[in-house]
């Protein structure tokens, strides 16, 4: 145990020299038409929501459809929710039929290796990532709770109103 | 015992000063997963045990740059067999379309039939034969170069392998190479065009290729109007690489994935075909074809994917009548071919019906099975699981399963036992859940005599980051599918706290 509380300590004095907010990694994975996209390119048009998920998650079922409410609510003030597949090489071919039969309409990318999910420290599925268009992480959360979709949707209604004020400036 | 003690209050000291350093300095990310528990294993003749597992993941980003060490420690005042180990430590940069990774690597060539590293979050592997627990993990130690310049991917990578099922005091943990690399390109028309080569050094040294093709119609269906109609497929063909094409008969190893969608309005079917002889490497993972169920009875009641000798199919149909309303179908089937006279069968049909509405919320499904391989010839499924939502976001969930198999390999046996499962939950009372379980089963092979397993669970939440279980009771063992990965998971009786932190 030595050894591992000597490299924490090393570690937390070596780089913890910086204060700043939480930066979104940026990432580039496949749609399900196999098109590559960007999360820098996604944010230029607006707030980001991160939905980590997979087939045989059942709590992920049911998030889908009451984020993808949220998506069709706010997707004209800039606002979208994108899905991060995490099914792995295993169940891939199902993800499509899935997304369907949830009448999912936003994009879902497919992270082949769970490297994206690796690059946000996501443990548990479903998890949601709230990114300002800035790309700082406003907020995280972990697992599907209905009584968060209050506080995630003033948590959207914010992020846009930041957007929206930063749009403005920039004319 | 005292010396236990002291590693959990240095343990929590270190803690303390992580937390508090990490308030202040938002860069640092922290990870730890802790287990506290007092109880026995089935088979154990230790009775009841006090040990504790931790596993603490460190990273600190700056712009690309990502500077990353994991450790895990286990502890037990009764047994010989501490131990505390750094697992992973990495470097990370990324610069426009350059990747660079020095250290502990995970990286997938095409769907994994010739190379997959992976861990399975939050699982912890519990050894029976060594009494301790340690995470799977199953990664690359050495470097991995990644390009995407537009339409080009090139992936170059070298380092150690692992076999994630040794205990982190196994000195053969570490002990072959992977070399190799994989290029793809995406084409216009929807179509990618993709090839693997690597090299496995252990006592011997293994060639392999693999080569991709994925196609998606979409584009074109778009153009000529059919929109409401999405077609897929993809492909990928493995083998020896010292032969362009394997030769069976001689026992050279090959695999052959294929698999296709199609989605018209709010029906859809995928299809998916294998065909894997002598393909398994310990650093791949071919795609299993099987249905991943997540009902209690059938997750235990899965096939493991044997790739040195099996072929067969999946097929998946839906049917969204209504947004409220998902009818699933799935039919597996599996065959071995371990010789002319001895090829196990496995299959399994499958029929799921979900409703969801604003208040209430089913789930019922029927599973008709038989898996030769753990001589199971007849086995039936059911169960019903409804949900009711209040308006303060609460849910009370109930869930009843059923499960009859017919055991046998005549004239030596042939018999019959149940399996029945009922879970009573109530979630998101406030930052709580309460889980209440009891399984009664009848297998000769668990028991002598008709068994039960009752346990119950508090979960509380009190923020985001910080997920606290408790748990009480008899635990069924056996077969469990996480993450897409199968592994033997073992009875427990006794209490265990689990305590999840993210920071």
């Amino acid at each position: 145990m030595n050894r591992l509380k000597s490299l924490c300590v090393f570690f937390i004095l070596v780089f913890t020299v910086q204060l700043s907010a939480d930066e979104a990694v940026n990432f580039k994975l496949p749609n399900l038409k196999n098109k590559n996209i960007q999360l820098t390119e996604l944010l230029k048009d607006g707030p980001v929501l991160l939905d980590f998920w997979a087939t045989w998650c059942k709590p992920c079922a049911k998030a889908l459809p009451k984020l993808n409410k949220l998506h069709m609510k706010y997707l004209e003030e800039g606002f979208q929710v994108i899905g991060i597949n995490e099914d792995g090489p295993r169940n891939i071919s199902k993800v499509k039929p899935f997304v369907r039969s949830l009448r999912v309409n936003f994009p879902v990318l497919i992270d082949g290796n769970g490297e994206v999910m690796r690059k946000y420290n996501v443990q548990n599925l479903p998890t949601t990532i709230l990114i300002g268009h800035d790309g700082t992480i406003i907020a995280k959360y972990i697992g599907f709770h209905t009584k968060d979709l209050k506080k995630l949707e003033n948590d959207i209604q914010e992020a846009i109103k930041n957007y929206k004020t930063s749009s403005t400036g920039n004319e | 015992m005292k010396k236990f003690k002291e590693k959990q209050y240095k343990f929590k000291s270190l803690f303390t000063v992580l937390i508090l350093f990490n308030i202040s300095f938002s860069q640092l990310n922290i990870q730890t997963l802790s287990t506290i528990r007092n109880g026995e294993t089935l088979h154990s003749k230790k009775g009841k045990i006090p040990s504790y597992y931790t596993d603490i993941l460190l990273e600190y980003r700056y712009k690309g740059f990502l500077a990353g060490v994991r450790g895990e420690g286990f502890s037990s005042p009764e047994l010989n067999n501490q131990y505390d180990h750094i697992n992973q430590r990495y470097l990370q940069y990324s610069w426009k379309w350059v990747n660079a990774e020095v250290g502990n690597f995970y990286e997938i060539f095409g769907k994994g039939l010739i190379l997959r590293g992976f861990e399975l979050p939050g699982f912890i592997y519990e050894d029976q034969i060594k009494s301790t627990q340690y995470r799977i993990i199953r990664d690359f130690d050495g470097f991995k170069i990644k390009l995407n310049p537009g339409p080009l991917k090139l992936t170059l990578i070298d380092g150690e392998t692992i076999d994630p099922l040794l205990d982190p005091k196994d000195k053969n943990r570490r002990s072959g190479r992977v070399t190799g690399g994989e290029a793809s390109i995406s084409l216009p028309g929807s179509i990618s065009l993709g090839t693997a080569y690597l090299e496995q050094k252990n006592d011997i040294t293994t060639k392999l290729i693999s080569r991709q093709l994925s196609w998606s119609a979409d584009p074109l269906l778009e153009k000529i109007g059919a929109e409401d109609l999405s077609i897929d497929f993809y492909a990928e063909y493995a083998n020896d690489g010292n032969n362009f094409f394997s030769k069976k008969d001689n026992g050279d190893p090959e695999a052959l994935y294929l698999s296709g969608s199609m989605i018209w309005n709010y029906f859809g079917t995928s299809v998916e075909y294998k065909d894997y002889h002598q393909f398994d490497f310990g650093i791949n993972d071919p795609p299993p074809l099987i249905r991943e169920n997540t009902e209690v009875l059938l997750n235990r009641s899965t096939h493991i994917l044997n790739a040195f000798a099996e072929k067969g199919y999946q097929i998946e149909f839906f049917v969204s009548p209504f947004a409220s309303t998902r009818v699933i179908a799935n039919y597996s089937k599996a065959r071995n071919d371990y010789s002319d006279t001895y090829k196990p069968l496995f299959q399994e049909r499958y029929i799921g019906v979900e409703y969801t509405g604003d208040k209430w919320s089913v789930r019922s499904f029927f599973d008709s099975g038989q898996d030769d391989l753990v001589s199971e010839y007849k086995r039936i499924t059911t169960g019903i699981a409804p949900e009711y939502s209040f308006s303060n976001g609460s849910i009370l969930g109930f869930d009843i399963q059923w499960q009859r198999i017919r055991r046998g390999s005549p004239p030596f046996f042939d018999y019959n036992f149940t399996n029945f499962y009922t879970s009573l939950k109530l979630m998101d009372w406030h930052s709580l859940s309460f889980t209440v379980s009891s399984e009664r089963s009848s297998d000769p092979d668990v028991t002598k005599s008709e068994k039960y397993f009752i346990n119950t669970s508090v979960g509380w939440q009190p923020i985001h980051n910080i997920g606290i279980q408790f748990f009480a009771g008899k635990r069924r063992g056996g077969s469990a599918c996480d993450h897409g990965y199968c592994i033997e998971v073992l009875d427990f009786e006794g209490v265990e706290m689990r305590i999840e932190t993210q920071w």
